[in-house]
């Protein structure tokens, strides 16, 4: 086992490499240079924007650039941004708390609800119970987003003013006491939550329900209930335990996806997150900080993989995995 | 399992916030200074993006610069009725032909950390500005400078290689202060980010991409401001800051057409203004190609289009129409200068005069064209570009479209992001036509936009204008001091760009911004609206954040 993820962690290697140079080249052959967001205005003259080229070193040939590049990052620098000149890692790492925090509060709430609805439907399964969430999932799972967005900033922030409309903090979070600050930031993230949350729940309680139906189907749930088992403890105990599982691979697969984030969002709540960060970022091409997103996230997906499929050995144990040598002798 | 989970949120929730708490307590104690002025209140405003340096030299974002013009003086500002006053100077005088201003400088002057401010300061200033390794795109200004000299610590003597009229207002530039950059890397330097100045508002605290918080500064020389405190709140979409404001939790914002245009019951708590901006929207043309190097199919173009037609369905009638370069409250546009009236029938003959008639009867007009010696037949048929993400340019394209096919001219609409549309169309010249804006400053000197010798790659004359006449005027203008005839020379050129229609000049668009009830102070001007932002205060019993 630990050879194999040992294995695993270095042929990573490269994929990484691969995906930093593919990364590079798809952005620095995108039209367009980060003096092209300068302001457009005759304050600005032609050859300014050319002293500012020569600054960005970007007057030089891609290779050496990227080679340039890929020095700094061997020792962890990932460069300044073209737009304030600050370090790229630095603009990350003040935008990555507010991100993890929605992010892994939605995550919650996509799985807690999806899971429970899923179920729900399964045991009550052709009942009105089961078309009336069915029906809502649907409706869920079709809805814009960004409209439900609005929708709910209307109704919530405007007509019934019990919820903030955008942001993430009230302008007297500084003024407020510890636990004030906790209620003020929790106030601001029910609708952001509520809403990035909704069509995930949406999806998930269909993967739920049918992994439900079927555990509930199986022999070992006949059999249990044959052997005089409650049903409820059926339901708990044997059937869903089973039905978990490729729950749990869905799981895995969204893990990296808590430190992306999305841009339409986080436009619409003025969240301070990292889909905002890598949009402006890139519309401005300001390739240090599009670099150090890419760099970051291809790493957390790469390792993100990694245990995903080393948490399946021990969650399922017919799953094992080879460490390459017996591979050889079976064959 | 799902407790477990629960608790698991909790414990995220409790670290993540107590970590966006941690730079709590440095708030907090600004915060108690600000009881000493209860009686002042805080001012919300809006911004789409967060700022970028809140360093004048550095910053070309519109973001930064509504912060950095709180915060920073220049020497010289612009009053209401756009005169040039002084600000930092006392007084100044212009010598030796214009090419010399010796600027006296004012005396009591401090910067937000107490230090004075002295003649080394604007040197720094003027060193940093024209220093290559400086990442701005405005040193071409003070590049023209000959030399810089600081006989005594409250005079600035500038000499110029040659006269050069707009010099005066290039020292609006925000000064910074010598003691907190020297020696180091002003690219890089953590005041970017926490600046020093001598203006009303001194820096208090920003978190990236949420809000960026200015403190009055009582000991400025122009007197303590009327309020005690901004907010400047980054809401990244137009449409939620409207429903912010009409939750009442913004005190400023800038407003749509269509916004503005809303019900009154929206802005119970708002009052609203209009006034011209320094700005136009114009169709340009590559007068390199065929046909619009000739100047009678552009002029019949002209002819064809009906801006009232834009400026009601597109600007929903807020908005004038453009007849040249200078918007109608500068003192350089030429109020007698006719536009080119609205008639299909008109631009039609006119373009049967240059040879454009429809041969065929394909509804699109045809033109006999020699190449390499090869006759062949030609529709009138043109691309015209504008950049995604403005509603209003595509609509006004789509206007434009179908009043031109009335004449009988196809126009294809192509809409591109950005960075493309000024890297591979713009700066290249490769485009037909097309719809842009030009956000100018309060002096009339345009050089970089039509003089002939700006047309190379690159450069922003990129629809390679080229007048002599226009040419002679540009460089004259620029020399000249003498108000009147300066007045003389730019309505002048006023006429000739708008009788070439080497663009044609679509509206003037107007500002639309809101200021909620509670303040007193106000008042539209000639120079806009936030002219005397340093004396607007709450109204007596009105105030509404006192912290």
């Amino acid at each position: 086992m630990k050879k194999y993820i040992f294995r695993r962690i270095i042929h990573s290697i490269p994929v990484l490499f691969g995906i930093t140079l593919l990364t590079f080249f798809v952005m620095q052959t995108a039209p367009g240079k980060p003096t092209d967001t300068v302001e457009f205005s005759a304050r600005v003259s032609a050859e300014s924007k050319q002293r500012l080229i020569k600054l960005y070193e970007l007057d030089k040939p891609i290779h050496v650039r990227y080679l340039k590049w890929l020095f700094r990052l061997a020792r962890l620098d990932f460069g300044n941004s073209f737009r304030d000149d600050r370090p790229a890692i630095k603009k990350i790492a003040e935008r990555l708390p507010a991100t993890l925090l929605l992010n892994i509060l939605s995550l919650g709430v996509i799985f807690a609800g999806g899971i429970t609805l899923g179920a729900l439907c399964a045991v009550r399964h052709k009942t009105f119970i089961d078309n009336f969430v069915t029906t809502l999932v649907f409706v869920g799972y079709s809805l814009p987003a960004f409209w439900l967005a609005l929708m709910g900033i209307i109704l919530f922030g405007i007509n019934l003013g019990i919820l903030p409309i955008s942001g993430l903090r009230s302008l007297n979070y500084d003024f407020l006491p510890w636990w004030g600050k906790i209620a003020d930031v929790a106030r601001h993230l029910v609708l952001p939550v509520a809403i990035t949350s909704f069509t995930g729940v949406a999806g998930l309680t269909r993967y739920a329900k049918s992994g439900m139906l079927d555990a509930l189907k199986s022999d070992y749930a006949r059999f249990a209930r044959a052997k005089g088992v409650t049903e409820t403890r059926v339901i708990f105990a044997h059937a869903l335990r089973n039905a978990l599982l490729p729950v749990i691979t869905i799981m895995g697969l969204s893990i990296p996806g808590i430190i992306g984030g999305g841009f339409i969002f986080e436009t619409i709540f003025a969240y301070p997150g990292m889909g905002r960060l890598g949009y402006e970022a890139i519309m401005s091409r300001d390739y240090p900080v599009v670099m150090a997103i890419s760099v970051i996230v291809a790493a957390l997906t790469l390792s993100g993989n990694i245990i995903a499929d080393a948490a399946y050995a021990f969650a399922d144990p017919r799953i094992r995995y080879s460490d390459g040598k017996n591979r050889r002798r079976d064959s | 399992m799902r407790r477990a989970a629960c608790r698991a949120a909790i414990l995220f929730f409790a670290i993540v916030s107590y970590e966006a708490c941690a730079p709590r307590r440095n708030e907090n104690t600004v915060g108690g200074a600000a009881k000493d002025h209860q009686s002042r209140d805080t001012f919300v405003r809006a911004m789409l993006g967060d700022a970028s340096y809140l360093n004048p030299l550095l910053a070309s974002d519109s973001a930064s610069g509504d912060v950095n013009s709180l915060v920073f003086n220049g020497l010289v500002k612009y009053d209401r009725d756009l005169n040039i006053v002084g600000e930092l100077a006392e007084s100044w005088r212009i010598s030796d032909g214009g090419r010399t201003i010796k600027f006296r400088l004012k005396k009591n002057v401090l910067w937000h950390d107490g230090k004075p401010f002295t003649s080394a300061d604007v040197k720094f200033t003027y060193e940093k500005l024209i220093d290559p390794k400086t990442k701005t795109p405005y040193a071409s200004d003070y590049l023209l400078v000959e030399s810089l000299s600081t006989p005594d610590p409250s005079s600035v003597v500038v000499r110029y290689k040659k006269p050069f009229a707009p010099a005066l207002e290039s020292w609006g530039m925000g000064i910074i202060p010598k003691h907190v950059f020297e020696g180091k890397d002003i690219n890089t330097h953590p005041a970017n980010r926490s600046p020093i100045g001598t203006g009303p508002f001194k820096f208090s605290g920003w978190k990236s991409d949420e809000r960026i918080t200015l403190e009055a500064f009582d000991d400025c020389f122009e007197g303590a401001p009327g309020i005690g405190r901004i907010v400047f709140r980054v809401v990244p979409d137009q449409s939620v800051q409207f429903l912010e404001l009409r939750n009442d939790s913004l005190d400023f914002m800038s407003l749509t057409p269509d916004q503005h245009n809303a019900y009154d019951v929206f802005f119970r708590r708002h009052d609203k203004f209009r006034y011209a901006a320094f700005q136009y929207a114009y169709l340009g043309f590559n007068l390199k190609r065929r046909p619009f190097d000739d100047p009678r199919v552009r002029r019949a173009i002209a002819h064809a289009i009906d801006k009232s037609q834009i400026i009601d369905g597109v600007l929903l009638g807020i908005g004038r129409a453009a007849t040249g370069p200078f918007p109608p409250q500068s003192w350089a546009h030429n109020p007698d200068v006719k536009d080119f009236e609205y008639d299909p029938a008109k631009a039609r003959a006119m373009l049967e005069s240059a040879g454009w008639r429809d041969s065929d009867k394909d509804g699109v007009l045809d033109n006999i064209v020699v190449e390499n010696g090869v006759r062949r037949k030609q529709n009138f048929e043109f691309t015209v570009m504008t950049n995604q993400g403005n509603k209003i340019r595509a609509m006004a394209a789509e206007i434009i479209q179908s009043e031109l096919a009335a004449v009988g001219i196809k126009m294809n609409i192509r809409i591109v992001e950005w960075s493309t549309f000024i890297h591979q169309f713009i700066n290249k010249k490769n485009f037909d036509a097309v719809i842009l804006a030009w956000n100018l400053g309060r002096d009339p000197d345009q050089y970089s936009i039509w003089h002939s010798a700006e047309s190379q790659e690159g450069k922003y004359n990129f629809v390679s204008y080229n007048n002599p006449e226009a040419d002679a005027l540009i460089e004259r203008g620029r020399g000249t001091f003498d108000a009147v005839e300066r007045r003389r020379i730019y309505r002048r050129m006023h006429k000739i760009i708008h009788d070439d229609a080497a663009y044609i000049f679509l509206y003037y668009p107007d500002s639309l911004p809101v200021v909620h009830k509670r303040f007193v102070g106000p008042e539209v001007a000639p120079a806009g609206l936030g002219w005397n932002f340093r004396q607007w205060r709450a109204a007596p019993g009105k105030i509404k954040y006192a912290s």
